[in-house]
This record gives structure tokens, C-alpha cells and sequence, in this order.
């Protein structure tokens, strides 16, 4: 194959994708806009059964309970967090960031170094089914990671309208390590018998958290670092799998959905 | 060399007044991010369709362009803003495929990306000079690895590396893919372009 066959091929397509360049139709900048408008006048809120409701409260209270003997010490001294560019989570210098007032971040933005997937291809890959409860809903999008050593991170994302909630799986054979240096009050809680952990955002900042994943011996074998709004509650189950679950809705709601994973 | 080593001109380089942009609507200027839109708005409905958005290639732009907005705190002040919203881009599109996928079946949704008049005309393909539409009709037809690594390596000019990060694959493989697509396609293209 003669290569200025395709050096004309690559100019005919640099052409091609030039001639396609246009001005955004006003109107698609408007609709973006209004979009924005429309749902920064919306008030953020869960509305979910009464009976959940009531086992939540109950939960919350064992929560405040369990919090006020257990605080952990402050983790916005662990070691800096590199930034996030969803496309590369590579190491960046972390600086406190600012969240406008409006425009709610959908939780962790962990999905974005996540591939997405169909739902069978996540059970297939990981032999876990997103929970699918009255109280959860049905997920709406499905992500998974591969990391070295084959293992699959799971995240499934269901819609809390105006919200979204996500819920990470971490199976057995990884250990998550956190450090979230711009949270605020890390705290323990109990979740359905098993220790888990607080990571909030302060109202408008957001807050950076690396992931690291380490096989039972230590060894890093995958990396992530993700944004996050609102709260994200860990917390591990007796298989060793581990569970994150994060969006901005009250922490009540959070406890009680995270105590319904099986 | 081959040409396509060289080609990319890294729009996503051109970052200044993106910097500037995406500074001030971090701060809750959304005229700045109105500007964001305009800057961006014709690469990301590209991208979409060349991604399987198909005639949901809008819907998904604008889709895009919201998740941006909420997600802008966690851009990288001084990072390339196009490579990065058209990462949200590809992920929302193949979401958007995948449930069409689920709604209609397989068949179905072959049919409806790739009927006349049915794949969605964002850039208005329709005003083309003959020749770009011919070529445009068979780059639609190629695999979707193949159509999203040359739309990206040329119709969208970006460098290996923010190829690489927007269609979320090692670099190499970007390299191995563009060679390998633009066989299939220069195979394709020249019977079409010499009727």
C-alpha cells in the first residue's frame, strides 16, 4: 500500500471533519442553558416510602450513636490527592475546589474512569446483580473496570431525581484505601453490622479521594481518583467485598439504601 | 512516517481561552459557559454520532454539555477542556446506545442508525460537497472502533494522546487501531469514490 494513498485518505478525512465544523445553533446553546436554569430552581430531595423512611431515622440514630465514639481521626492530612481528568486520573497537584452553589455534583464521579457496560456484561464479569428494590429503583447505566490481576470493579448509577446515587462494588480479593483530604468529619457508622465510613463534602466544595486497590498482599493494582458531592459511605461485608455508596441526598437515605445490599 | 503520526493538531491544546471560560463558570457564570457551548457544541454532536448516539446525537450533546457543567469542579484548571468533554461525550453515547440496544434490539437499532434520512445530520451533512458525503456514508459504515479512532485522529484532529483519553484506550492501541481502520476504509472508499 502506497503511503500517499493514505496520506490523501487522512487529508480527505481532515477535510471532511472541517467542512463539518459549524456555529452551534443558538438554540442548542439556549436549551443547554435553560436546562441549567431550570433545574438550579429545583430544590434537591428524596422522596422515599414512609416505612423506609422510619427504618432509615432508626439506622441515623444508631449512626449518630455509633459516630460519637468512633470518629476517625481527621483525614485531610494524608498525603496530597492528585486531581481528576475523568478521561486520565493521572497525579495532579490538589487544590481546594470550589462548587458553584448551584448544579449539585451526581455524587462520585467515579464512572468516568469506568467503562460502560450493559447490565449482563457487569453480572457476567463480576457475578453480582446491582440491587433492583422499590427502594433503590432500577439502575439506570452500568460501568466496570478491569484492573491487573483481572479483577472487575462494578459501579452501578440509579436516578433519585433531580439526583443520581451511585454504588460501587469492590470484590473481595481488593482492598480499597481511601484518602479523602478534602473532606469533612470522616466518621465510622454501622451498617447493617459492618463498619463503614463517612466522607462528606462541605456545603458547596466538593472533595478529591483517591482509591487505591490493593490485592491481600499489598501490592497497588489499580489506582482511581474521583470528585465527589455529598457524602460517600464505605463499608465491607463479611465476603471481604466492598461497597461504596455516594450521591448528594441526605446521609440518612444513603445509610439505609447501603444496609439493603446483600 | 506515516501522515497520520503527524496529523492532530491537538484542538484540545488551544486552551487560553478555554482556561478563561471554564474559570468563570466555575464561578457561576453560565454566559461563560454559554460560550463553552458554542465553542465546543459542533465537535461533541460529531462525536456523539461517530460514538453510536445516532439520531439522539443532540440529546446526547446537550446531555454532555449539563454533566460538564456539574462536573467543571473536577476539571484540571490548565488541562485541555475539549479532550475531557468529549470523554462525557463517548460515555453518554454509548450508554445511550446500549439502552437502545436493550428498547429495540439489535436489528432495530442497526436499522434506525443507519437508514437514509435516519442518522441525524448535526452538522448538516446534507450541504457537503459530494465527494465528503460519499466519504462521510462510508466512515459511517465502518466497525465502531474504527469510525470513533479515525473520527477522532482526523475529523476531530486530536492528537494520539487525547484520542487515547477520549475514546478511553491505551495509546498503542490508538495507534495500531488508526492504521488498521484506515485500511478497511481506504478498501471501502475506493470503489465508492470511483463511481
Amino acid at each position: 500500500m502506497p503511503e500517499s494513498d493514505d496520506t490523501q485518505l487522512c487529508r480527505d478525512l481532515v477535510d471532511l471533519g472541517r467542512a463539518l465544523d459549524r456555529p452551534a445553533p443558538q438554540g442548542a446553546v439556549e436549551a443547554v442553558l435553560a436546562r441549567l436554569a431550570r433545574r438550579e430552581r429545583r430544590p434537591h430531595r428524596r422522596v422515599i416510602p414512609m416505612g423506609f423512611g422510619l427504618a432509615a431515622a432508626a439506622v441515623a440514630v444508631v449512626a449518630v450513636l455509633q459516630a460519637s465514639s468512633h470518629l476517625a481521626a481527621p483525614l485531610r492530612d494524608d498525603p496530597l490527592i492528585p486531581g481528576t481528568d475523568p478521561a486520565n486520573p493521572t497525579d495532579q497537584e490538589a487544590a481546594p475546589i470550589e462548587t458553584q452553589p448551584m448544579g449539585a455534583p451526581d455524587g462520585c464521579s467515579t464512572w468516568m474512569a469506568m467503562e460502560p457496560v450493559p447490565r449482563n456484561r457487569l453480572s457476567f464479569e463480576t457475578n453480582w446483580t446491582p440491587p433492583s428494590t422499590p427502594a433503590w429503583g432500577e439502575p439506570n447505566s452500568f460501568y466496570t473496570r478491569r484492573t491487573r490481576g483481572s479483577s472487575t470493579i462494578a459501579m452501578a448509577r440509579y436516578s433519585f431525581q433531580p439526583n443520581t446515587v451511585n454504588l460501587e462494588r469492590y470484590p473481595p480479593n481488593m482492598v480499597p484505601t481511601y484518602n479523602p483530604r478534602e473532606s469533612e468529619s470522616p466518621a465510622t457508622v454501622d451498617v447493617a453490622g459492618h463498619g463503614g465510613r463517612w466522607a462528606r463534602a462541605t456545603p458547596h466544595r466538593a472533595f478529591q479521594l483517591q482509591v487505591r486497590i490493593v490485592d491481600p498482599g499489598g501490592r497497588e493494582v489499580d489506582r482511581l481518583t474521583t470528585l465527589c458531592g455529598g457524602s460517600r459511605l464505605t463499608w465491607t461485608v463479611e465476603d471481604g467485598t466492598t461497597y461504596a455508596i455516594s450521591g448528594p441526598v441526605p446521609d440518612e437515605t444513603l445509610l439505609a439504601l447501603a444496609a439493603t445490599v446483600k | 512516517m506515516p501522515l497520520w503520526d503527524r496529523v492532530g493538531r491537538g484542538v484540545g491544546g488551544v486552551t487560553d481561552e478555554d482556561d478563561d471560560l471554564v474559570a468563570r463558570s466555575r464561578a457561576g457564570d453560565t454566559a461563560a459557559f454559554g460560550d463553552l457551548v458554542r465553542r465546543h457544541h459542533s465537535a461533541a454532536c460529531r462525536m456523539a454520532v461517530l460514538a453510536g448516539a445516532g439520531s439522539e446525537a443532540e440529546d446526547v450533546t446537550q446531555e454532555a454539555f449539563v454533566r460538564a457543567y456539574d462536573a467543571l469542579f473536577a476539571f484540571r484548571p490548565g488541562a485541555p477542556f475539549r479532550p475531557w468533554l468529549l470523554r462525557i461525550v463517548v460515555n453518554l453515547a454509548r450508554n445511550q446506545a446500549r439502552s437502545r440496544a436493550r428498547r429495540a434490539g439489535l436489528v432495530l437499532r442497526v436499522a434506525a442508525m443507519w437508514e437514509d434520512g435516519g442518522v441525524v445530520d448535526p452538522q448538516g451533512v446534507a450541504v457537503l460537497a459530494e465527494r465528503d458525503r460519499r466519504l462521510w456514508a462510508v466512515l459511517r459504515s465502518l466497525p465502531d472502533k474504527d469510525r470513533q479512532v479515525l473520527g477522532c485522529r482526523f475529523l476531530l484532529e486530536l492528537t494520539e494522546s487525547e484520542t487515547a483519553d477520549v475514546l478511553g484506550w491505551p495509546r498503542g492501541s490508538v495507534k495500531s487501531r488508526t492504521a488498521r481502520a484506515l485500511a478497511r476504509l481506504r478498501a471501502l472508499v475506493e470503489p465508492e469514490m470511483a463511481r
